[in-house]
Parts: C-alpha cells; structure tokens; sequence
C-alpha cells in the first residue's frame, strides 16, 4: 500500500540555499539504499528533473489508498523537494514508515519524518502514527471508500498533537483508476493552527502495466492556518503527471515506486514540487 | 475442467457469484469463464494450513486469503478478454500458482 502524510501547507519559509542541489544529490545518493539498478534509475530520474528546477525543494506528500492487504508489510520511504517564489524558497522533507495490514480492513504504519532548510539543516519533524480503515471490498460498492485516521506528534516543538482524518475514495474505470481523499486536521495545543484545516488529494492513472502506470496527480490546502476555508489566492494547489510501478521481487516480496513532479497554481503553493516514494513490501 | 459456477442467490441485485478453491498452493478451477459486462462475486476458498494471496493487476486486485477460510471478491464489470491472476504463497516461492479469469 502507498501510504501518504498529509499535505503540509507551503507556509513560505526557508530561503535561498547555495549548492542545494549538491545537497539533494547527495540525499539521493544516500537513500537509494542499494535497491539495485533500478534505484540508481530512480536516483537518476530525480537527479535530472531536480538539476531542471535548479534549487528545487518542498515538503513531501503522497496519496492515501482505501484498500488495505492483511499481513503485507511494508518499509515506506518518501522524500519531497521544492522551489517556490520570485526568490528562490527551498524546503526538503523525507520520511522513513513501517508498516502492516494488521487485519483485512486495517493498515497502520508508523513513521518518522525529516525536514530540512537553509538555516536549521536536517532535523527531526515528527512522529507520526498513520492508520487506514477499508469499508468495503474494492468493487463491492459503486464508489471504493476507506478511512484515514492518522496522528502526529511534532519533535522539538511546544505544540501539541495533530489529528488528520478523512474519507478515502477510489473508482476504476477499466484500466483507469480515479482517487479523491478528503481530509481535515486539526492541531492541539497550538497558537498557529487556529481552525480545522480542509486538505485534498486526487488522482487518475493508467494502469499500463504492472511496473509502469502514469497518470496526473493533484494535492491542496484549501484554508489557512487561521481559516479553514480561504479565498482561492490563499489556497495551496499543486498538480502535476506522475509514473507509478511495482516491481515484484521473487519470494514474496516487491517494490513500489511513484514520482510526481507537480507545478504550483496560486502564489502560496510552492512553483515546482518534485516527490519520490518507494515501499519495499514483504 | 471444473468450471466453479455456483448459481447462489445473488446477494445483491444482479450479481453472480463464482468459487475458486486454493488447495496444494492451486488454483481450482485455473481457469474460469464469467460473464463480461456484469459485476460478479469470486469466493476465494482456502483449504491449505497456510495463507494464500491472490495477486492480479489485470483486475486490480490483491488479496490475503487465511488457511482454512474464505474471502469474497468482487470483479468487473469487464471487458470480453482474459485477466491472469496468480498466488504468492510463501510455500511457493518461485513457483506461484496461476490462474486466468476469462471473460466473454
């Protein structure tokens, strides 16, 4: 299963950084973690785009699936970055989750999640708890339906926990898939989150083949920290194509990939995001 | 060949319900015609000590079958062509059980 922090809203921060490039390179050096030449591929893959989009940074995100595979374990790993603005604002974030499918309709993962900018350097972010509750069989309703219901503690901060949660909905339409999550997230013993904050993700692929699907994938934040619904100038909207495959690995084993490149549409959102995620399953 | 055709009362309006069974790390029928076009229910009946999985991303989907016990599918509906699907049972590493649903 893919599994998906919620969108952190671009909030701006962060600044010029020299050399990030060098620096995001050598993140992907380090965290391609020996996964053969299919890693080096990966790495390859982000290295250009992220030399196209120059100092590119941002946080990471992923989609959340409704369906969940009873006993399927998984080691998460997701790494976002982005560029945003007139002057280049820079912001890396990385996470590490492991996870299973405790029953048939349960998945629960665990995760601790990095962020890294110009002026504090690579430091812990969170903790994170992460939980997907599937509703029905996939095809058994008309509409596909899980729950997400995720907890996450800040590191190093005088804020309290988040809560996220939401409806998860997916469609098929022969080899096309449609996904829409809906989430709200709400922040406890905080002087910057004042209201519930309204989030989305969506997506449509083309299921072409096992190791190679493509589609276009979109996220957002349709408040801010003081509103939970805002004018569209103050919304976060970010979309953008993505290539998306498992590998199967003999011994009951496999390696599931996306990368989306997606282009922010309102002045808050982050101009270019560049975000990769693998899952080994076993 | 055993077609596993099982003419249930439809749990819900129009739709057939069809039955593999896994035993010895197989699928039996390992082949089975359904209609195209239509939703339908796929039974996957486990009678092996050990889990099975049932893996298609022709037909998108996987699913952890327990020993001894039996979980329900639900397909299409789909186009007339034929949509392999297979096991990965740890007992069969290198070796995965086969199936192919053909629809017509």
């Amino acid at each position: 299963m893919i599994a998906r922090p919620l969108p952190q809203a671009w909030d701006g921060i962060g600044a010029v950084r020299p050399g990030s490039f060098f620096d995001v390179a050598r993140t992907m050096n380090a965290l391609s973690f020996h996964a053969g030449p299919f890693g080096r591929i990966l790495t390859g893959l982000v290295l250009a785009l992220v030399a196209r989009t120059a100092s590119a940074a941002d946080a990471s995100e992923y989609l959340f699936l409704p369906s969940v595979v009873q006993d399927e374990r998984e080691i998460d790993w997701h790494l976002g970055v982005g560029s945003s603005g007139a002057r280049t604002r820079h912001r890396e974030n990385s996470g590490l989750g492991l996870g299973i499918g405790v029953t048939q309709r349960w998945f629960t993962e665990v995760a601790v999640s990095y962020r890294r900018d110009m002026y504090a350097g690579t430091r812990l972010d969170a903790f994170e708890w992460e939980n997907v509750v599937q509703l029905a069989e996939p095809g058994e309703w008309p509409v596909d339906i899980g729950l997400a219901f995720n907890v996450e503690q800040p590191h190093n901060s005088t804020e309290g926990p988040s809560l996220r949660m939401g409806p998860l909905l997916q469609k098929e339409f022969g080899r096309f898939q449609a996904n829409l999550n809906v989430l709200y997230s709400r922040h406890f013993r905080t002087t910057d989150f004042q209201t519930t904050q309204s989030h989305y993700q969506a997506q449509i692929k083309y299921r072409y083949s096992q190791p190679f699907e493509f589609g276009a994938q979109a996220f957002g934040s349709l408040g801010t920290a003081q509103q939970t619904w805002s004018s569209y100038s103050e919304q976060v909207h970010r979309l953008g194509p993505v290539v998306l495959g498992r590998l199967v690995i003999p011994g009951e084993r496999s390696l599931s990939y996306n990368l989306g490149y997606l282009i922010g549409t309102t002045a808050r959102s982050p101009d270019r995001t560049l975000r990769l995620q693998v899952e080994y399953e076993f | 060949m055993t077609i596993g055709l099982y003419p249930y009362l439809p749990v819900r309006a129009a739709e057939v319900q069809f039955v593999i069974q896994i035993k010895d790390h197989r699928f039996i029928p390992a082949e089975l015609v359904i209609p195209s076009g239509v939703k339908v229910s796929i039974v996957l009946d486990n009678q092996d000590d050990t889990p099975e999985e049932f893996d298609s991303h022709a037909l998108n989907r996987e699913k952890h079958v327990p020993p001894k016990s039996r979980v329900t599918l639900f397909i299409g509906p789909l186009d007339p062509g034929r949509y392999l699907f297979e096991g990965e049972s740890s007992e069969t590493r290198g070796n995965a059980a086969l199936g192919m649903l053909i629809a017509q």
